[in-house]
């Protein structure tokens, strides 16, 4: 995997630094509502947007399951871990022995729910018990760069017989805003609507990098209780990701929103890079490019009778060695973010970046080290 | 015993427009000025069903004045009536109740419903019905742009006109349409019907006009005659896309072609 952010360095502390003790941030993965609670999740590490269509609905359940064990927020509508009738362990939660006491407890996965502006798939057992709800004002595009959606991810959330397919068995367009809100200026009273829906959650808004100078104040003014920015989808140097993830931040501070989370979707991302997004000003990151590989490996392996015929009613059971599968993936990974990302906020925040290229630490008002 | 919050009493004077409802039978009375909105909706959910299904229980709600994001998640089979004005999102993901209202509406009535009844007499904003996967959605003036917008399944009857892009991104269920219609009706629609007496200002590129068959004339005569919406079904056209006509007069019969 590449380094797209090599010239940024993660510093050190100062060699006059007194030694003190190690520090421990246990407020890693708490979020912040403007009303209610704080919210906690595992890692500041979230699977954004999983192509779940590409595998059966058990595999994909099973691997959303294996992937929050490891304390990563996954994105994941029921449609696409279900049938109509079924119930996906991943929403569910699943027992496990207490190490208090002889009943098994409960665990629950953070969850992130994609509320696309068609919501297609969508249903409303959806805003139950989820930790955050990502109203998405971006378009996604196909993988022939159409804004659309294609036959098999419609297929999937609408589960729709073969025999008379959704659109024909067609692409189906994407919206460009939710249908149900006038306008931009508008916007607060869909968040306020999803406030009261998914009283359990953190209600985020995500865009993309284009026109942020414009739009970005009328989306705070919604009042949301975090930002995605998304930049995966589009081909971004590593010094252009560096400075949209900084610019960004220092936007948000200067409209007051210097405590408002904000997610980035940064596309291929080492674990050293994603720290230092962080470092520049994001508070979580996604790792699509981490865990959709577990997908491909999936898909690869299973022959065309192993697919599922048809979206079942069948009862999912959690198989333990989808967790190694997942484990064997990702703990490398998981690991390294986590220790850089420790070891970062033992530093004071100005300090924690440098680069010996003159035009990155110019770019992003960092250190330039000689 | 009836498990009410507060408020409850019988109904006095005031008669509901609605002749089907019964102001003997609507003991619930819940006024917005006494009880906030997510408790109004504790106490329809708590209402005591009667053990004969066919009868639902009788709730008026008072002191409606522009509320936001009122009655939504309603899961009970209650007939309610309310008068006065509501804002943005009411009666949004409901299923069940079936509820008549006197008043204008916001934007996004009726989002994401998924059973039942919502009467609105009064005009609607942008959105309304959008993303519902059933039950029936009438509104008994205008609505705005985006009626029925990405709608799966039930249906939407507009007795006046409607805005622009009407049923687009709808990949199931019926619009009628009274009135006229702005710009591009039927954008992006799939195994949508949509029927209009009224005109269109434009088509969506991919669907056409096309006359009512006679199985349609007499299904939806029953659904004007049942959302009272003015007019004989024969004064309807029908919006189709082209696809689908082409082979519905190839003699491939009601099949769903790819049509893009």
């Amino acid at each position: 995997m590449e380094h797209r952010l090599a010239p940024l360095h993660l510093l050190p502390p100062p060699a006059d630094t007194p030694w003190t003790g190690a520090f421990v941030d246990l407020e890693r993965g708490s979020i912040s509502r403007r009303h209610g609670e704080s919210i906690t999740v595992g890692l500041p590490l979230f699977w954004y947007d999983p192509p779940w269509y590409q595998v059966t609905l058990s595999q994909a359940d099973n691997i959303s399951v294996a992937v929050g064990e490891l304390g990563v927020l996954v994105s994941a509508l029921r449609s696409d871990l279900s049938g109509p009738g079924s119930e996906s362990v991943f929403h569910s939660g699943r027992e496990v022995p207490s190490d208090e006491s002889d009943k098994p407890e409960l665990r629950r996965y953070s969850r992130m729910v994609p509320y696309r502006p068609e919501r297609y798939g969508f249903v409303v057992k959806d805003f139950d018990a989820c930790n955050i709800i990502d109203l998405r004002l971006t378009m996604p595009r196909d993988v022939t760069g159409r804004f659309a959606y294609s036959p098999a991810q419609i297929q999937r959330w609408e589960s729709a017989p073969s025999t008379a397919p959704v659109a024909g068995g067609g692409w189906v367009p994407a919206a460009t805003f939710p249908p149900d809100v006038e306008s931009i200026d508008h916007l607060g009273s869909k968040v306020r609507q999803l406030r009261r829906l998914a009283d359990s959650a953190a209600i985020f808004l995500s865009i993309g990098p284009f026109r942020t100078g414009a739009e970005l104040p009328k989306l705070l003014a919604a009042e949301p209780d975090g930002v995605i920015l998304r930049l995966d989808e589009i081909q971004l140097d590593g010094l252009e990701l560096a400075t949209l993830t900084h610019r960004m931040r220092v936007m948000m501070d200067q409209q007051h929103c210097e405590s408002l989370p904000l997610w980035v979707v940064p596309g291929a991302i080492t674990p050293d890079d994603a720290v230092k997004l962080v470092a520049l000003g994001a508070s979580a990151i996604a790792i699509d490019s981490w865990c959709n590989p577990l997908i491909d490996l999936t898909r690869e392996s299973q022959s065309g009778s192993s697919r599922d015929p048809r979206p079942g009613n069948v009862k999912h059971e959690y198989d333990p060695r989808w967790g190694d599968f997942a484990r064997d993936n990702l703990e490398d990974l998981t690991e390294r973010f986590l220790g850089l990302f420790e070891a970062l906020h033992s530093i004071e925040p100005g300090e924690r970046l440098g680069s010996f290229n003159s035009s990155w630490a110019k770019a992003l008002g960092i250190h330039g080290l000689r | 015993m009836r498990k009410i919050i507060t408020d409850e009493k019988k109904l006095s004077a005031s008669s509901p427009e609605d002749s089907s409802f019964s102001k003997s039978a609507a003991p619930y009375v819940y006024s917005f000025k006494k009880l906030s909105e997510r408790e109004i909706v504790e106490a329809i959910e708590a209402i005591e069903l009667p053990s004969n299904a066919s009868e639902f229980p009788q709730v008026q709600i008072e002191g409606a004045n522009g509320q936001h994001a009122a009655l939504m998640r309603l899961n009970r089979p209650v007939r309610i009536q309310l008068e006065g004005p509501l804002g943005d999102y009411a009666f949004a993901y409901n299923a069940e109740a079936d509820i008549r209202q006197t008043g204008k509406v916001g934007h996004g009535v009726g989002e994401g419903m998924m059973s039942g009844a919502v009467r609105i007499r009064g005009d609607a904003g942008c959105g309304a019905g959008a993303a519902m996967s059933g039950g029936t959605l009438a509104i008994y003036g205008k609505a705005g742009d985006r009626c029925g917008a990405g709608m799966r399944s039930g249906g939407i009857f507009v007795r006046g006109d409607v805005g622009d892009e009407v049923g687009v991104g709808a990949i199931g269920g019926m619009i009628v349409i009274g009135g006229d219609a702005g710009k591009n009706l039927g954008d992006a629609m799939n195994n949508v019907t949509v029927f209009i007496r009224g005109q269109a200002t434009s088509l969506a590129d991919g669907v056409t006009d096309a006359p009512l068959r006679k199985r349609e004339l007499l299904r939806l005569g029953l659904l004007l005659i049942n959302a009272s919406i003015r007019g004989d079904a024969k004064e309807f056209r029908r919006i189709v896309p082209i696809a689908m006509l082409q082979a519905e007069e190839s003699q491939r019969g009601e099949v769903a072609p790819n049509w893009r």
